[in-house]
């Protein structure tokens, strides 16, 4: 359904009214409640669903499209009629629909005093006995200020065992003729009885859909000048609660399109033809230019990568974001999205500078390839820059650098178009990212507490590569941190007025930025011990000197490395004179999958391979010796994946290896019993206890 | 503290020489790191003029100056009034020459925890912090329409505080009684002094730290310093007029708005007559219908206008299946009088309340039951307590004084205490060794106040999370327990002991090493590490008493013998005890904990010893047993 009109979470409804009931509604109550259809009428679930909190026993969404003259011109009228009907079947469902927030009703009336567009709310409650009430909602009262909603009613009279029955209706007319796709996944928050799924368009209009994953097709039918398509899909499970699970890939939907085309529309044309725009690229690269001729202008040794570098670098400078996209210097961590003009400009500049590449238009894997899309609003743009090799420029973030592609395109085709001759052009699938790109390595080294044998002092280094490392630049660095990066000569030349302008701001910016360190390095530490916390499940003190080595935000330094320092408790537990200590959870929280996803019928989707590895030395402590060494030896490894630990006493230390690995970031559902191995064998490990001995 | 005081005198005393604001805010970003700002100095006027309607209007004015402590911040400076209240002017102005006039304010509809509507609205200015040590001046002026409503007024603030002045303007023909609470634990000082027909009374505290929000939080009163304003009389036209003198002037006016109510017995009279028609006793009679109302209505409060002092009709709550306390308390009382009984509305503050009844303040209750009298002696139904049997009261109301309506007058009388032995969570295990599991049964009796929080989570949890919430019950939260063959009781049912007995497996409790099983007995290692930081405002109040009792009998496999127990602990306390013994009863292993903290509140007095005995509490649970073969 068009996302703009519909409210597909149920349970937030929209709009109504605190006027007198006017016509159009009282036409919408016949229409959907009295002359409602048969499953509409139902008062029972089915006896498996009878200890689900609640069940959809029908839903209904219609959309009407219709022409209609008014003086000269022509209109495309939208109705569009969701509708639900909500057996509530325990005390905390009752709960969840007591309290209902809504948008006060529009009703917008022609010269003849008719509804040309409204947007209505009815909501009905049907009691066990069969009495129905509807419920009034000039009662509402205003929500607070900065709510979603306008106004907000209890339901009144609402019991475990009741029907809720409401419905949304929205009428609009536009001059234009609609032109747009959609999906809708039937799988709700609660199990569905009959849902039905319904376009009527005229004849002047066309409609296309697809079903996926074992969801029904639509039928079409004809009457007079107007097509129908239903869909009618019955008894449906909730949407399953899954780990690593891409919706769209995996749950039963349809995806569709209403346009006037007279055939299927094909994406993979419409992005060439997208890109057809950049034949009349007008962007100006003048800061670009202006920064390459100041600074590389007389370094012969410059090549077409450093190049690309400097490029991609000077764009990213919180600088040079404000000069081409008005993004505010005051915030560098915060993602920022820069428009298409971003590709415009590398598109011009590197003609300018005669490097050959192209510009792709590429789907994300999340949604699937341009023959299953029904808009190009999953693809994004993407340059390919034909050195040897070949280097890839996407969208940038705070910490990204040439040649990172999102994960979420790699491996997909896109639609290119060549700027250069000899641009082959015939390679066009991203490039993938592999399981040794994406790595993350911890070095750990820990000591008994000399004053406290309960407490192990741990000093740490985290060495992280590839899409690993995101997560620990964000947790790490802070913004002064940021505008230091980019503290360099190179950017300190005032070519121009504006330059000067702009580094003017930025070093005021960092300057303040300095002035409330104290308080964003102890929201730093603090965030960090946090993190330590959760993931080791331990209590942690004395964290202190954090040093960065690399943020990992330079081609020529491309990996986040940085150690700290800290001092955990709880990890070690006195028996008599001797000690145990869990050791194992050194490696940090694994996953550990719930009884209810043991059984998979889906395909896996995660992002990327990768891996986590741990190097552990642990000082024996004087006068103990260490006992179930073996039990920190664990192998059980896969094509797929696998996890595989070792350990070994050498010079009065203990020292372990662990590798935890995913292989690929796609594996069908028939592999989960395989990935559950290893990830079972690192949840052993994470509860391994070693026996320090009092000799 | 003293340290504390000190250093913040100084930076005051630097304030006023030199004003070296950036300087200042430097150091107190060193001191309070999580605060966005600090204020330099807030002065508030509270000034009474006497009004023949209700004896008094009050003009509050405030001027305060903030000082940035973050670049690039913003903020939001909220002012909250409602329908006894207008703000007639509220603007800020920086010296950065940011302004935020009066006119520019934004304000709206705002509702209170817990509330579903009520009357209360802000007006905010969102200020930015260009810089650290840019200082905004922001002015108030607030008109207090009705003197009732001026209760509670708080000395600390969302941000530090370096001075703050409170001046109360009181003409002499007003009678305002300020009772100064929570005091002695900050340098606060009182000058008072006549001006012409005025009394001044000036309150001058300097050096506070920002009030913060805590988990377990005791109600603000018991620790926050703050004034409670008493407006009793206004005399009008040489006549004395009371505002609220007495307790009996509360009441009154609490009763001449329930005098308004217009009950219609009609409406639920057949529903009274089918929910007693089986009852043979009174107390079967009263119970089924305190426990309908307990079932069947919904709590959700509208408290807006008089809508938070006058309860809404019993037949508008019967019909609509919600209310809030005090629409649950009349319908309560209304359905017993249509079967018969002698039924009254009561007034309670709950034990989120610090004052007592002496007290003649809207401040002193916040709740509303119902009483019923039967045969000499007062039923206390608090139809807001879902699965609270008949002749229990909940922790909340009890101890507490009420205020019982009886014509022109009140009842006064207070809510008993349940005994410590009321409120229980009894844990009993029987287990062996398998592996590296301890595995076994698992019995859990619960009565009193834990027994109606566990019904009442479980009823309110949806269907298919209900196994879920259950395991996360029995294991409280400890990932290596897993639970089977559950056998629940009688969910439905109010009185008694509830008991629940399952099969447990506690995994990786047992490690083995030759010939040697380390084992960690305790699958529940309640208040494991519950240290409470230093800088804590609040009392703990857990909101119950708290007596929880684990016996876990662990058998010694055939072939192995104890090398060691842990030590024993017992610490006793006024306010909780620990205590844990490990005994050796034939070939099993007894060890009994008992965790009692009988009042549920632990004082910040108390502080020190708790975590000392946590501490210790911490270790004994780290010790392990050793069994060698």
């Amino acid at each position: 359904m068009r996302k703009a009109f519909l409210a597909s979470a149920f349970f937030f409804l929209f709009l109504t009214g605190l006027l007198a009931q006017t016509d159009v509604e009282r036409k919408l109550k016949q229409e959907l409640w009295t002359n409602a259809s048969a499953e509409f009428k139902v008062t029972q679930a089915p006896e498996k669903w009878k200890n689900e909190p609640a069940v959809i026993l029908a839903t209904s969404r219609e959309y009407v499209g219709d022409m209609a003259t008014k003086v000269t011109k022509r209109y495309y009228v939208e109705k569009i009629n969701i509708h639900f009907r909500i057996k509530l079947q325990d005390k905390a469902s009752v709960k969840e629909f007591s309290e209902l927030a809504f948008d006060s009703k529009t009703i917008r009336n022609n010269l003849f005093g008719r509804a040309s567009a409204y947007s209505i709310i009815g909501i009905k409650v049907i009691k066990a006995n069969g009495i129905e009430k509807e419920v009034d909602l000039s009662t509402a009262v205003k929500t607070d200020a900065g709510s979603s909603k306008d106004l907000k009613i209890p339901i009144p009279n609402l019991e475990a065992g009741d029907i809720l029955d409401y419905f949304i209706s929205f009428k609009n007319e536009s001059l234009s003729m609609p032109d747009f796709g959609d999906e809708d996944i039937l799988e709700e928050k609660y199990p569905v009885v009959i849902s039905t799924i319904i376009y009527t368009i005229p004849q002047e209009c066309h409609f296309y859909s697809q079903s996926y994953n074992g969801a029904p097709e639509f039928k079409k039918t004809q009457k007079d000048r107007d097509i129908t398509y239903t869909l009618k899909d019955e008894i449906r499970e909730k949407a399953p609660n899954l780990i690593w699970n891409y919706k769209f890939l995996t749950s039963p939907h349809i995806r569709y399109r209403i346009s006037t085309d007279e055939t299927k529309k094909d994406f993979k044309k419409s992005a060439e033809e997208t890109l057809n725009g950049f034949r009349y690229n007008m962007a100006d690269p003048g800061y670009l230019v202006d920064f390459m001729e100041g600074n590389f202008k007389k370094d012969k040794s410059i090549d077409q990568k450093k190049t690309i570098q400097e490029m991609y670098y000077l764009i990213r400078n919180p600088m040079y974001l404000k000069a081409y996209f008005n993004i505010n210097q005051g915030d560098p961590m915060s993602y920022k999205y820069v428009s298409d003009y971003y590709f415009f400009l590398i598109n011009k500049f590197l003609i300018k500078k005669k490097i050959p590449h192209e510009i792709f238009i590429v789907p994300s894997r999340t949604y699937g390839p341009f023959a299953d899309l029904i808009n190009l609003g999953s693809c994004d743009l993407m340059v390919k820059v034909h050195t040897v090799p070949p280097i890839y420029i996407t969208r940038p973030t705070p910490f990204s650098i040439p040649d990172e592609i999102p994960y979420h395109f790699e491996g997909m085709e896109g639609v290119g178009r060549a700027f250069a001759s000899g641009v082959s052009g015939n390679d066009k699938v991203m490039r993938s990212s592999t399981l040794e790109e994406n790595t993350t390595h911890s070095s750990l080294n820990l000591m008994l507490d000399p004053e406290d044998n309960s407490k192990i002092n741990v000093k740490r280094s985290i060495l992280a590569k590839g899409h690993n490392k995101a997560y620990h630049q964000y947790l790490v660095f802070t913004n002064y941190d940021y505008f230091k990066e980019y503290n360099l000569s190179k950017y300190q030349v005032q070519s121009s007025h504006r330059v000067r302008d702009l580094l003017k701001e930025y070093n005021k910016e960092k300057d303040k930025f300095e002035q409330r360190l104290t308080q964003d390095y102890n929201d730093r530490d603090t965030r960090i011990k946090n993190d330590l916390e959760e993931e080791l499940d331990a209590k942690l003190s004395n964290y202190k000197n954090l040093s960065i080595k690399s943020i990992g935000m330079w081609c020529d330094t491309p990996n986040t490395e940085y150690s700290d320092e800290f001092t955990l408790e709880g990890l070690t537990k006195k028996a008599g004179p001797n000690l145990i200590f869990e050791l194992g959870r050194l490696i940090e929280k694994q996953t550990e999958i719930k009884d209810e996803q043991k059984n998979r019928t889906r395909d896996i989707y995660m992002d990327y391979p990768r891996s986590y590895s741990h190097e552990i030395s642990f000082t024996i402590p004087e006068g103990y010796t260490i006992e179930g060494i073996d039990n920190l030896n664990k192998k059980t490894e896969t094509s797929l994946g696998g996890f595989v630990s070792s350990a070994l006493v050498k010079d009065k230390k203990l020292l372990i290896t662990t590798k935890k690995y995913y292989s690929q970031n796609h594996y069908p559902a028939a592999d989960w019993l395989a990935i559950t191995s290893f990830l079972n064998a690192s949840v052993d490990f994470f509860n391994t206890k070693l026996l320090l001995k009092k000799q | 503290m003293k340290k504390i005081v000190f250093y913040l005198l100084s930076i005051v005393s630097i304030a006023a020489q030199g004003q070296d604001y950036p300087k200042i805010a430097k150091e107190l970003q060193q001191k309070y790191k999580d605060s966005e700002a600090a204020i330099i100095q807030s002065t508030i006027t509270y000034e009474f003029v006497k009004n023949a309607k209700v004896g008094a209007k009050i003009i509050e004015s405030k001027n305060e100056k903030l000082l940035s402590l973050r670049y690039n911040y913003l903020i939001h400076q909220t002012e909250f009034y409602d329908n006894n209240s207008i703000i007639e002017e509220f603007r800020a102005e920086s010296s950065l020459k940011q302004k935020a006039p009066d006119g520019l304010r934004s304000c709206g509809t705002y509702t209170n925890e817990g509330d579903f509507y009520d009357d209360s609205k802000f007006c905010t200015h969102q200020l930015k912090l260009k810089e650290v040590g840019e200082v905004w001046d922001i002015g108030l002026v607030k008109i207090i329409n009705d003197p009732k409503y001026l209760t509670s007024i708080y000395f600390q603030e969302a941000y530090p505080l370096l001075e703050k002045k409170i001046t109360f303007i009181i003409p002499s023909d007003i009678e305002v009684e300020i009772k100064e609470m929570n005091f002695p634990d900050f340098a606060i000082s009182k000058a008072e002094r006549t001006e012409g027909s005025n009394k001044i009374v000036e309150y001058l505290v300097k050096a506070l730290a920002p009030m913060e929000r805590e988990n377990l939080q005791r109600g603000l009163q018991y620790n926050h310093p703050h004034l409670l304003v008493l407006v009793k009389s206004a005399v009008m036209a040489g006549k004395k007029v009371n505002v609220l003198s007495s307790p009996q002037d509360l009441y009154a006016w609490y009763s001449s708005l329930t005098r308004q109510l217009q009950p219609n017995p009609q409406v639920f009279k057949s529903t009274v007559a089918q929910l007693t028609k089986d009852k043979k006793s009174d107390e079967e009679k009263i119970k089924a219908l305190y426990y309908w109302v307990q079932d069947n209505i919904r709590y959700i409060a509208f408290e807006d206008g008089m809508a938070a002092f006058k309860p809404d009709e019993a037949q508008h709550v019967f019909e609509k299946k919600y209310g809030d306390c005090k629409g649950m308390a009349n319908l309560t009382k209304e359905m017993l009088k249509a079967a018969g009984y002698d039924a009254r509305l009561t007034w309670i503050g709950t034990t989120r309340i610090m004052y007592d009844h002496s007290v003649p303040s809207l401040a002193i209750n916040n709740h509303m039951i119902c009483t019923v009298l039967l045969g000499g002696k007062k039923y206390y139904l608090d139809a807001t307590e879902k699965y609270i049997p008949f002749d229990e009261n909940a922790e909340r109301i009890q101890n507490r004084s009420v205020m019982i309506e009886d014509g022109d007058k009140f009842i006064a009388d207070k809510i008993p205490a349940s005994d410590k032995n009321h409120d229980i969570d009894l844990r009993n295990l029987t287990m062996k060794i398998n592996g590296e599991n301890l595995e076994g049964k698992y019995t859990i009796e619960l009565k009193g106040e834990a027994k109606k929080d566990f019904l009442y989570a479980y009823h309110y949890t949806k269907n298919d999370q209900k196994e879920e919430f259950l395991t996360d019950f029995i294991s409280k939260g400890n990932a290596h327990v897993k639970t089977s063959n559950l056998v629940l009781p009688d969910m439905e049912k109010r009185e008694g002991t509830l008991s629940l007995e399952c099969v447990i497996k506690y995994s990786s409790a047992v490690s083995s090493f030759n010939n040697e099983f380390y084992i960690d007995i305790d699958p529940t290692k309640i208040f494991n590490n519950w240290v409470i930081k230093d800088t804590r405002q609040s009392d703990i109040d857990f909101g119950e008493k708290i007596h929880k009792k684990t016996i876990i009998n662990l058998q010694i496999p055939d072939g192995y013998s104890v090398s060691h127990l842990p030590a024993k602990v017992d610490i006793s306390d006024p306010e909780f005890s620990f205590s844990i013994n490990y005994a050796l009863n034939g070939n099993t292993v007894v060890y009994t904990k008992e965790l009692n903290i009988p009042q549920g509140i632990i004082k910040k007095a108390s502080f020190s010893q708790w975590n000392m005995a946590n501490r210790k509490l911490t270790k004994a649970y780290e010790d392990q047993i050793l069994l060698k073969k």
